[in-house]
């Protein structure tokens, strides 16, 4: 029997993203991480890491301890080699996923995978300033776990309509901001990407907030557009993220409109380029003025000045012949092969930088 | 400093510091240093107590890359235990099969005795392939979105880009057709990568696309090509490389609409097949999570999708025979086409011509009824 079914539609079910994440305190015990994506560091030596794979961020409370001195001399050679040698493993078997500095206490961590398949490890390493490796403790530890919400059609509503899930939500970047741990996500099956922003101390039940991010172009085509990486950043007092799209542009979105189940319209405020993808930010102050580092796969180290993005209204024409249109910017001509980019102390950023080969350095480079 | 064989019998390293398979705490192999052998063989016993000690006493170092020297990098780290005169060090992770490690005991009358000890690996077998390239069919949007490339074992990760390549016709390869991202993305088994065409060049007014134009024209032909020497998980090359070529056809901007897919109803008493038609393929993941059946009591029925036809047809066979009575498809209106157009919204919300969405639910249904 084939008929047509035109008009038989019928609305069901609530929003897309009304689901409530499983939170918890502080607990003693194992971290037990089934992938590792971006780290971000929070205040009192808390070290966030997330777990794609099991849609998790854990709170690990750190042991460190505030420091004063200056950390300009921070330089680690062969890095990957060392990482690779703490876990045991040969350098072609170890990938760095991502860097963090706790700045009150001048460590840096490096989430890393050691293997693949099954038989892959996640792991964090912490480095100090002189160069010492650690691979951080897992096991007994201060923590606390946050789940994410997935997408609704991820929980089982019955057995057999999936073979199995195929879907993960990669996160493509982490912060801690004004209280919140905000985590942007890109899913594996849909073209879409999300915010979520997670009350930090996890405690109690919230609706884990999950923000879909378009992008608005010219004023007119609108389009999901994935977070690549993000920084906050207040505007004439309110506080914003400035968000880099794989697409290229960068956008400002008001932090007061991550609500619950919204959906949010990033503004243009620079068009960066083509063949580029955009890889960390960071914000920092120098002689009174503020500026956004901005690090990319082959455009180099862009610095953008922050003075006018309050009164900047985004970009609504084309211009004609291409380059790039919206704040102004300079690229950073010594900053090559920047592949991590991270804020160390007032005068230096952290870098994880590619040599000679697969080589990679870790070393403090004085801000611009 | 001694090396392995180059001395006398009783201070040879191997004499007592070994590798003991299956020792560890999770069946994984441990290094161990004979203490009992260590002091007869004339060596003084080290004088340490804490597992910090140990490390200075004994440390254990991977040969980590060609030309890096082994004495250069700090030690590999783990936990030290001492029982019975044996000192036992178990790295935090599984020793690495065919990786050299250089077990240095610091002796306080002989030096430094380095054993180099090491688990062989089995011959890796090329036997992983690319079990399938989604969309299948070979005629495909000028805008479209993605591909899923399905592997028959789990693939090695991280290096995923440099082994897949877009070929024009004149076999020429296109310079970054595809978003890169760093995460690369995986289905959690490791077996399915989806790749994504590079969104700046797809939509519109986007500096990629004004400068470069859309990486797939209309008209033009293209290869889909993955490199034979990408190593799967094991370390193994592809049994052999994959190619698919394709055609492009005008973009799609129309949004699927499940109000023009066809219902084929099975009998009642049957495990015969619920098929769905659509006028165009659809995302061959999307189909599988974000379409279901539900009875009239809104419980999910249970059975197998099956994605046919170039993925323009679904399947759903039930695990029990259907029963009388009324039931619904529900969609989920995140399902995409091919371009990413998906039930609530197109992929490019033209807002001059669109200016305010409806509402859309996150759900829809369709109704089917079972017997008479």
């Amino acid at each position: 029997m084939q008929r047509s079914l035109a008009g038989l539609f019928a609305a069901t079910l609530a929003g897309i993203f009304a689901s409530t994440p499983v939170a918890a305190p502080y607990q003693k015990g194992d971290v037990r991480l089934q992938s590792i994506g971006p780290l971000a560091t929070g205040p009192d030596g808390v070290l966030f890491v997330s777990d794609p794979k099991a849609a998790s961020i854990i709170a690990i409370k750190t042991a460190t301890k505030p420091t004063d001195k200056a950390a300009g001399g921070f330089k680690v050679e062969q890095l990957n080699a060392k990482v690779a040698a703490v876990l045991g493993a040969s350098a072609d078997q170890v990938r760095i996923v991502d860097l963090a500095v706790d700045t009150a206490s001048q460590t840096a961590y490096l989430s890393v995978v050691r293997g693949q398949g099954a038989g892959a490890n996640a792991a964090v390493v912490s480095v100090r300033p002189g160069g010492k490796l650690r691979v951080l403790p897992l096991k007994d530890v201060q923590h606390a776990v946050a789940k994410l919400p997935n997408a609704p059609a991820d929980q089982e509503t019955g057995q057999g309509r999936r073979r199995r899930n195929q879907r993960m939500e990669s996160i493509t970047d982490l912060a801690f901001v004004k209280g919140k741990v905000i985590v942007a996500g890109l899913s594996n099956e849909e073209f879409s990407s999300t915010l979520r922003t997670l009350p930090f101390p996890f405690e109690g039940s919230h609706n884990g907030t999950g923000v879909r991010i378009f992008h608005g172009a010219h004023g007119r085509y609108e389009t999901s557009s994935p977070v690549r990486t993000f920084v906050s950043y207040d505007i004439d007092g309110a506080p914003h993220i400035l968000a880099a799209y794989t697409c290229t542009p960068l956008v400002k979105i008001p932090m007061v409109e991550l609500k619950p189940g919204s959906s949010v319209v990033g503004e243009t405020i620079a068009e960066l380029g083509n063949r580029n993808r955009p890889i960390d930010m960071i914000v920092y102050r120098k002689n009174g003025r503020d500026h956004l580092l901005m690090a990319n796969s082959s455009r180099g180290v862009m610095k953008i000045t922050t003075e006018k993005l309050g009164n900047y209204k985004g970009i609504t024409e084309r211009v004609p012949g291409g380059g790039t249109k919206g704040v102004p910017y300079e690229t950073l001509a010594d900053w090559t092969e920047i592949r991590q980019l991270a804020e160390l102390d007032g005068q230096h950023a952290l870098v994880v930088r590619g040599t000679d080969g697969e080589g990679l350095n870790l070393e403090a480079v004085r801000l611009p | 400093m001694l090396q392995l064989g180059c001395t006398n019998e009783s201070t040879r390293p191997d004499s007592f510091i070994r590798l003991a398979k299956g020792s560890g705490k999770s069946g994984q192999a441990v290094i161990e240093v004979d203490l009992s052998r260590a002091s007869s063989g004339g060596l003084a016993k080290p004088d340490a107590s804490e597992p910090a000690d140990w490390e200075r006493i004994f440390h254990v170092h991977a040969e980590t890359a060609p030309g890096v020297d082994w004495r250069n990098l700090p030690p590999v780290q783990g936990s030290f235990r001492v029982v019975n005169n044996l000192l036992t060090f178990e790295p935090i992770f599984p020793l690495q099969a065919g990786v050299n490690y250089h077990a240095v005991f610091e002796s306080a009358t002989a030096g430094a005795i380095v054993a180099t000890l090491r688990l062989e690996a089995p011959p890796a077998q090329r036997e992983t392939i690319v079990s399938q390239v989604c969309p299948t069919a070979n005629a495909l949007p000028e805008n479209l979105l993605k591909f899923y490339l399905h592997f028959s074992a789990p693939m090695s990760q991280g290096r995923a880009y440099r082994h897949i390549h877009l070929l024009n016709a004149q076999n020429e390869k296109i310079d970054l057709p595809f978003l890169e991202v760093d995460e690369e993305l995986w289905n959690p088994d490791g077996t399915r990568l989806t790749l994504l065409f590079d969104p700046g060049r797809i939509k519109s007014g986007l500096l990629p696309r004004e400068q470069d134009g859309p990486v797939l024209q209309e008209g033009h032909a293209y290869t889909l090509k993955v490199d034979a020497t990408w190593p799967d998980a094991n370390g193994a090359p592809l049994r052999h490389g994959f190619t698919k070529q394709f055609g492009v056809t005008a973009p799609d901007v129309e949004m699927p609409s499940p109000a023009r897919w066809n219902i084929t109803t099975p009998e009642a008493g049957s495990t015969s097949p619920l098929t769905l038609d659509f006028p165009e393929p659809l995302d061959h993941a999307l189909l599988q999570r974000l379409l279901w059946i539900e009875d009239a009591g809104k419980h999910s029925v249970e059975g197998q999708v099956h994605v046919r036809d170039a993925e323009r047809q679904w399947a759903f066979v039930p695990s029990r025979a259907w029963k009388d009575g009324d039931y619904r498809v529900v969609v989920g209106t995140g399902l995409e086409d091919l371009a990413g157009n998906s039930v609530a919204r197109p992929f490019e919300v033209d807002r001059v011509q669109r200016p305010d969405d409806a509402f859309i639910p996150s759900h829809v249904t369709l109704d089917f009824k079972v017997g008479d």
